[in-house]
């Protein structure tokens, strides 16, 4: 389909009604500019759905109606009659052009003129109003196709009052509140706009499909990014050498964690970055959201307090780990040990997910084995720290990166970096994981047990790697 | 009050008003009020009557209001915008003297083979002044017949540059600007009041450009006394033009002219014009064979007349429009009305007014013995009753004047006697939906305070008339529609604002509308209507089931934001609750 045939919708309506909102969040485009100052948009701005050369569809962000009430009064005077009233707007527009006077009326009229479909928003925590009724009226007398949004700036809300006078004017009337909107919220608009032409509807649908897949796209590379931070910051070894005769000083070691933690940072939020980049929210630039995912530090106490598995979880899935080791060597042994390596596999296991404090990794020197044996390569003297051995600590890893996820799928591009997304009570566990199903959570337990261990010898393998990736893959598509 | 002290004030009351509601601006105004008016010998119900008619009282008070606040604050910026004022001063006056000295000395060099041309120098000196004075006063005249010649914000951009430029900031002792934001508002805000103090802010530019004139002509003059007393010149003057020595001799007759009869000897004779033609064929002489020896007599006569010129040409001229700018500045600050919005609202922090409240008949004798205990409790504090809800003082009126509680957050608008027109809902029934389909209204007289509603609070119209008249320190009169589908009802509204003149006249918009350019327009027209300080307040309410409430704050933010682009110092946006 050509740009010229695709289908065009001119979003207009009073100044200040969230028009511009509408278009940055349907259009995902955080840079349209939207401000609480009416009259931010002086110039229509289109925005274009493309796959490859093709344009799926298109967007004209307008300025607003500005004086309504005298332009429908310059439109009465010059048509007597209903077959009068289009070739009179097109007079109003061509009069009008290139002067001050009428100039946002103009500018949204034109592209109307040129075909586009008219998606009129109204703010519905504001009251109507007479000048709303001669925009209408104006609309109307453009005759084309035209839609009516509902959308909310503040608490009030007047929808009802306002439903029924749009139902005189409009073939469609939808709800769609553009600062709160999900993928769900728009794709639902955009079959609505099918109902606007019939000829259309094609090319709407082809553009929903498209957008559908992308979204699942996104959500897959969403997914391997998520898990290659994690096995990047759960395998993470920091090491500081020594000289031969030199043993680490107490300060050297907050050296090393302090070190340990920086890089624990930067892999969570090189992380982050990718992900607000496949949303399209590179704008966010690492801004927070106003909330307590980025009000905690990773290594604070009330990263531990919100994010993870609750202290009961861990108690289970210790105990279960436990049980796993301790019956295996029961086993072992041939069942000599009355299964009581399971038992205090269970109760040792348990034990450590309840009370296993909040260190994160383990500190070695040279001279023990596993450092040997993490680090092969060293000869000289060091000291490390790594890889993680929490099991808390990764779960905590994993919650956060997928709220970080939830925050940012679900974020409408009509917020300012600064606007923050849906308020959290920070006493409360915001986490998500110890919400996941069953199934999920055994499967991503599973697979976090098994990387720790490979982790812990440094032989993390590709397998483990793939099943790891599966299990927050899976775990996504359920949030 | 001076120029430092119209700074301060504007600053800070635009400092106050960034800082939207509350503040310092309510509870400590409210607090130095009754100590600034008694250190004035005023009593607060005095100072109340008299603050609306008398400009010298309110300057008096604003003066005290804004030197008390130096004590507490040394970062207002008045002070320092003065000194950079006057160094700006020194500064023009310091380049004028430099830049004179050197015209003349570039003018008047010789090297003894070639004489000084006295048509540079009439040009430079006295052809040049006489014409930029000329234009000067041409401009005048252009703005006195055609209101042109603006300048363009010298006071706002001078304070605003003040904020940003470090180096300025800190020569003028001013805070680092931490909240542009605000700065901003402040700014948009003495732009708005630019207005008023327009022609303080011409004249004060007028008298600087003086200044370096004046400097100008006495560097000029100095060293032209000096080159003549210390050096020997020689004068000629030569021309390609065909112009004779006669022609030459009556055009500088015509420029001796003021001084001829008084000093004869300063006016060259028509013999030492005719001698003093130079020629510089065959390697410069005079025309009449004179040796540059000889000439020297011929200089006695040519300085004087020089030094003349410049005195009379171009010193005086300056001299005396520095003091007509001068003067003219001292007027125009003299002339500062401190009414606008800002004024009004301290005003009514330092002394507060004294209003009406309508109360039902039945609870009138009740509320007025309840008043007068809570008069009696404030009694002699000094202090007016502040507290939301308690109640107002109430000044002594004939049998069927209203009661009067005070609002916490006063009126604005002058406090002038009542004269209570019918109110609206006198009308009957009839009139009364004559107003709800937008039809005309009859405008009746409305000295106080008139309302126009605008769009759907039209269909609100009963419900809102009473909860003015409950509410309302000074209920004001609808006197009409505006908004609505029809244009017509604008229209009526303007004749009926035009006839009513009120002193006040409130726009009533719903929480939710625009600030749109059709808005704007129609506060605009109705500024054309109305007296030229007649306040237009924009009263922002929610309705919401037959009971109204302020707008929400940002949405009032928006709304001044927008309206101060209007640059109507006496346009105000505020919200029901201040409105009532």
């Amino acid at each position: 389909m050509s740009a010229q045939d695709a289908p065009t919708f001119v979003v207009v309506g009073n100044v200040n009604q969230g028009k511009s909102s509408i278009v940055a969040t349907l259009a995902e485009e955080a840079s349209v500019p939207i401000d609480a100052m009416p009259g931010t948009t002086i110039d229509a701005g289109t925005y274009a759905f493309r796959v490859g050369e093709e344009t799926l569809f298109r967007l004209i962000d307008t300025p607003g109606f500005q004086d309504a009430r005298r332009a429908l009064s310059w439109l009465k005077q010059r048509a007597s009659t209903a077959q009068d009233r289009r070739a009179a707007v097109v007079a109003f527009v061509r009069e009008h052009a290139g002067v001050s006077e009428f100039q946002d009326e103009v500018r949204l009229l034109e592209p109307i003129l040129n075909g586009g479909g008219i998606l009129y928003v109204v703010d519905a925590s504001s009251r109507f109003q007479p000048s709303h009724e001669a925009e209408m009226e104006v609309l109307r007398w453009a005759g084309q196709p035209a839609m009516a949004l509902l959308n909310r700036t503040r608490d009030r809300d007047f929808s009802d009052e306002w439903r029924p006078i749009l139902e005189q004017f409009f073939n469609v009337v939808r709800v769609f509140n553009a600062h709160r909107a999900t993928f769900d919220d728009r794709m639902r608009l955009l079959k609505s706009f099918r109902e606007l032409r019939d000829d259309w509807a094609g090319a709407m649908d082809r553009a929903i499909s498209v957008l559908e897949q992308e979204w699942a796209q996104r959500r897959s590379r969403a997914a391997s990014e998520i898990a290659d931070a994690l096995l990047r910051g759960l395998e993470h070894i920091e090491q500081r050498h020594l000289g031969s005769d030199e043993e680490p000083t107490a300060t050297e070691r907050d050296e090393l964690r302090r070190r340990f933690e920086e890089a624990e940072r930067k892999f969570e939020s090189e992380a982050r970055s990718k992900i607000e980049g496949l949303y399209r929210h590179a704008r966010l630039g690492g801004h927070d959201m106003a909330l307590p995912l980025h009000e905690s530090d990773l290594f604070s106490e009330a990263s531990w307090r919100l994010f993870g598995l609750s202290r009961m979880q861990l108690l289970r899935y210790g105990a279960a780990f436990g049980l796993t080791v301790g019956g295996t060597l029961d086993l072992m042994v041939g069942g000599h040990s009355f299964f009581a390596g399971a038992a205090v596999g269970a109760i040792a296991g348990g034990a450590a997910g309840l009370f296993g404090g909040t260190k994160v990794a383990r500190t070695l020197n040279d001279k023990s084995r596993l450092a040997r044996k993490l680090l092969p390569g060293e000869t000289g003297r060091f000291f490390c720290m790594g890889p993680v051995t929490n099991p808390a600590f990764a779960w905590m890893l994993i919650d956060r990166a997928l709220v970080h996820w939830l925050l940012v799928r679900d974020r409408s591009h009509a917020l300012r970096p600064d606007e923050g997304g849906p308020s959290v009570d920070s006493k409360e566990k915001v986490g998500v994981v110890s919400g996941l199903a069953h199934a999920e959570k055994e499967q991503l337990n599973s697979a976090l047990r098994k990387v720790l261990r490979e982790a812990s010898k440094r032989a993390v393998s590709e397998a483990t790697r793939s099943t790891f990736r599966d299990a927050i893959r899976r775990a996504m598509e359920r949030l | 009050m001076n120029f430092a002290h119209l700074v301060d004030l504007e600053w800070q009351l635009a400092e106050d008003e960034s800082g939207l509601q509350g503040g310092r601006s309510r509870t400590e105004d409210q607090r130095l009020g009754p100590g600034l008016l008694a250190s004035l010998g005023l009593s607060a119900e005095s100072a109340r009557r008299d603050l609306d008619s008398d400009v010298t009282l309110r300057r008096r008070l604003a003066v005290a209001w804004i030197e008390r606040l130096r004590q507490e604050n040394d970062a207002l910026p008045g002070v320092g915008l003065d000194r950079a004022y006057r160094l700006v001063g020194a500064g023009l006056a310091l380049a004028g003297l430099l830049i004179g000295i050197g015209a003349a000395k570039a003018i008047l060099s010789y090297d003894g083979h070639e004489p000084v041309n006295v048509f540079h120098f009439v040009a430079v000196f006295f052809g040049l002044q006489i014409l930029l004075v000329f234009l000067m006063l041409t401009a005048m005249g252009c703005r006195r017949l055609f209101g042109t010649w603006h300048v363009p914000g010298f006071l706002p951009r001078l304070v605003r540059s003040l904020s940003r430029t470090r180096w300025l900031r800190r020569f003028a002792s001013l805070p680092a600007s931490d909240d542009g934001s605000s700065r901003d508002r402040a700014f948009e805000s003495l732009r708005t009041r630019r207005a008023l103090y327009g022609d303080v802010e011409r004249w004060h530019l007028f008298t600087l450009a003086q200044r370096f004139g004046i400097w100008f002509n006495v560097g000029a003059l100095v060293t032209c006394l000096a080159l003549v007393w210390f050096t020997d010149l020689a004068f000629s003057w030569s021309t390609t033009l065909d112009l004779s020595p006669a022609d030459v001799h009556q055009g500088f007759t015509y420029l001796s002219a003021p001084w001829r009869t008084l000093v004869p000897e300063a006016a060259p004779s028509e013999e030492v014009v005719l001698a003093s033609r130079w020629v510089r064929h065959g390697g410069g002489h005079f025309e009449t064979g004179l040796s540059l020896a000889e000439a020297l007599p011929l200089a006695r006569r040519w300085w004087r007349f020089l030094v003349s010129g410049l005195v009379v040409w171009g010193l005086i001229p300056r001299l005396l429009l520095w003091i007509l700018g001068t003067w003219r500045g001292r007027r125009a600050m003299g002339a500062v009305m401190l009414d606008h919005v800002g004024f009004q609202r301290l005003f009514d922090r330092l002394a507060p007014p004294i209003v009406a409240r309508e109360i039902p008949e039945s609870k009138r004798a009740a509320t007025l013995s309840t008043d007068r205990n809570r008069v009696s409790e404030t009694a002699g504090t000094g202090k007016a009753p502040t507290t939301p809800g308690s109640r107002p003082r109430v000044r002594p009126r004939p049998p069927e004047a209203r009661d009067l509680p005070k609002q916490d957050r006063p009126e604005t608008a002058p406090d002038r006697a009542l004269s209570r027109e019918p109110s609206a809902s006198a009308l009957s029934p009839a009139k009364r939906d004559e107003g709800l389909s937008g039809a005309p209204i009859e405008a009746r007289p409305a000295k106080v305070a008139a309302a126009i509603l605008w769009g759907r609070l039209a269909t609100l119209r009963p419900g809102l008339e009473a909860a003015l008249r409950t509410h309302a320190s000074k209920p004001s009169q609808v006197i009409g529609l505006a908004g609505q589908a029809d244009y017509e009802a604008d229209v009526d509204s303007l004749k009926a604002a035009k006839t009513a003149q009120p002193a006040r006249i409130d726009v009533l918009i719903e929480a939710g509308v625009q600030p749109t350019k059709d808005i704007l327009a129609f506060l605009q027209s109705l500024r054309r209507e109305l007296p030229e300080n007649a306040m237009i307040r924009t009263v922002l309410l929610a309705a919401s089931s037959g009971t109204f409430k302020a707008a929400e704050d940002d949405e009032l933010e928006q709304w001044r934001r927008v309206a101060s682009k209007l640059r109507d110092p006496y346009l105000d946006v505020v919200a029901y609750s201040e409105a009532t």
